[in-house]
């Protein structure tokens, strides 16, 4: 049980310190593409062909800058303050299992955010193939920020089974004293 | 390692805040940083041996000749000012005439279509450049002259000899006095990438 919850704290950590830089890094860089024009381009403005490079965070905060307050704020919520939270919920949960006391409210809370933990991915997923779709042979290539998200989201996922495994092997413990004790 | 269940959460919320934190003051340093080099590499005197393109991109005269009258005769209406450029005791440019202007300006690229057509459709960006080319040496000069056009007998504004080793990269705020109150002038080495003489000639 004492390598499971110093494994589960390990993963939390990592996720939180990978949330924070997947958040901050580099996510894509978006290489304008003018198609057959794009000779013409280069030689007359060549200043539309700069590549631009987003982190999620810059990307969220440059739309609501632009007047989409409405998608801003939910992705900021759902991409930032969301996975942090759970985060968050899940270091108070490994800590109260490790002073044997029961888990369960906090790991219902856990489990009830769980279900949501993808959504932030699908969000990303869903803008990079919107942009794929841009004529001109827009280029969208991805950057380590990516990586470093979906490595929270996935060390995320890895705390949450250790919890309910720590959970249950507490449940089974308590029931083996109790048997003891009749 | 005991700690309260509260710190634990609020320690996970401090290494992603603290990162976000971090990165975003570290993203915002290099923007101030940027600029630095590039005013560094900058020359502050144009360098001997160096080619430049000399673009008047402006001229600002005063509302009436140094005599008091007023430009055009016989009405009151601002001066057509036109210039020339001489190298070497040579003219060698003219510039198109702004009518009816106290504050002219110029283009750095125009595209003369009559010569175009002159020249069967052929176009060539070198000849779009609005400025002519001089070789800075030590002890060199241009000579720049401003007229305002009248249909008889053209009134001399301006005769100014500019010493080139005066002159900087980049825009040159001379105000030479008498009338013309202001003269603007753009040295632009002969090198620079013809993407960025496009960018200069977009700003206006």
């Amino acid at each position: 049980m004492t390598h499971t919850l110093h494994f589960t704290r390990l993963c939390i950590l990592i996720a939180a310190a990978l949330l924070g830089l997947g958040l901050i890094a580099p996510c894509m860089t978006i290489v304008p593409g003018m198609g057959e024009m794009e000779s013409w381009v280069r030689l007359l403005k060549p200043s539309l062909l700069r590549q631009s490079q987003y982190s999620l965070l810059s990307g969220i905060l440059s739309m609501i800058e632009h007047g989409n307050e409405g998608i801003g704020l939910l992705l900021l919520f759902f991409s930032c303050i969301f996975p942090a939270l759970k985060l968050a919920m899940m270091a108070w949960a490994q800590q109260v299992l490790a002073d044997r006391r029961p888990a369960g409210r906090w790991l219902t809370i856990v489990h009830h955010m769980g279900k949501f933990s993808m959504l932030d991915v699908m969000v990303l997923a869903l803008i990079v193939v919107a942009i794929k779709g841009l004529p001109g042979n827009t280029d969208i290539r991805l950057q380590w920020g990516v990586w470093a998200f979906a490595g929270s989201v996935v060390l995320s996922l890895i705390a949450s089974v250790l919890l309910h495994r720590l959970e249950r092997d507490r449940a089974t413990l308590l029931r083996n004293r109790g048997n003891r004790g009749q | 390692m005991h700690l309260k269940p509260w710190l634990w959460s609020l320690a996970t919320l401090a290494i992603v805040g603290g990162i976000v934190a971090f990165g975003l003051w570290t993203l915002r340093q290099p923007a101030a940083v940027a600029i630095a080099p590039v005013a560094a590499t900058q020359p502050k005197r144009l360098v001997v041996g160096n080619d430049y393109y000399v673009f008047v991109r402006l001229v600002e005269l005063s509302s009436r000749k140094a005599n008091g009258s007023n430009w055009d005769s016989g009405n009151d209406s601002a001066p057509d000012p036109y210039y020339y450029i001489f190298w070497h005791g040579t003219r060698v440019f003219e510039s198109a005439t702004r009518s009816d202007s106290l504050i002219a300006t110029w283009d750095l690229a125009r595209v003369d279509l009559k010569d175009m057509v002159t020249n069967g459709g052929k176009f060539d960006i070198a000849s779009a450049i609005n400025a002519p080319i001089v070789r800075v040496e030590p002890g060199e000069s241009i000579k720049i002259e401003v007229w305002d056009d009248d249909p008889v007998g053209d009134d001399l504004a301006l005769r100014l000899d500019v010493p080139l080793d005066s002159l900087s990269p980049g825009e040159n705020v001379l105000a030479p006095g008498g009338t013309v109150r202001r003269l603007d002038i753009q040295m632009i080495d002969r090198q620079t990438p013809l993407a960025d003489l496009i960018e200069m000639a977009a700003r206006r």
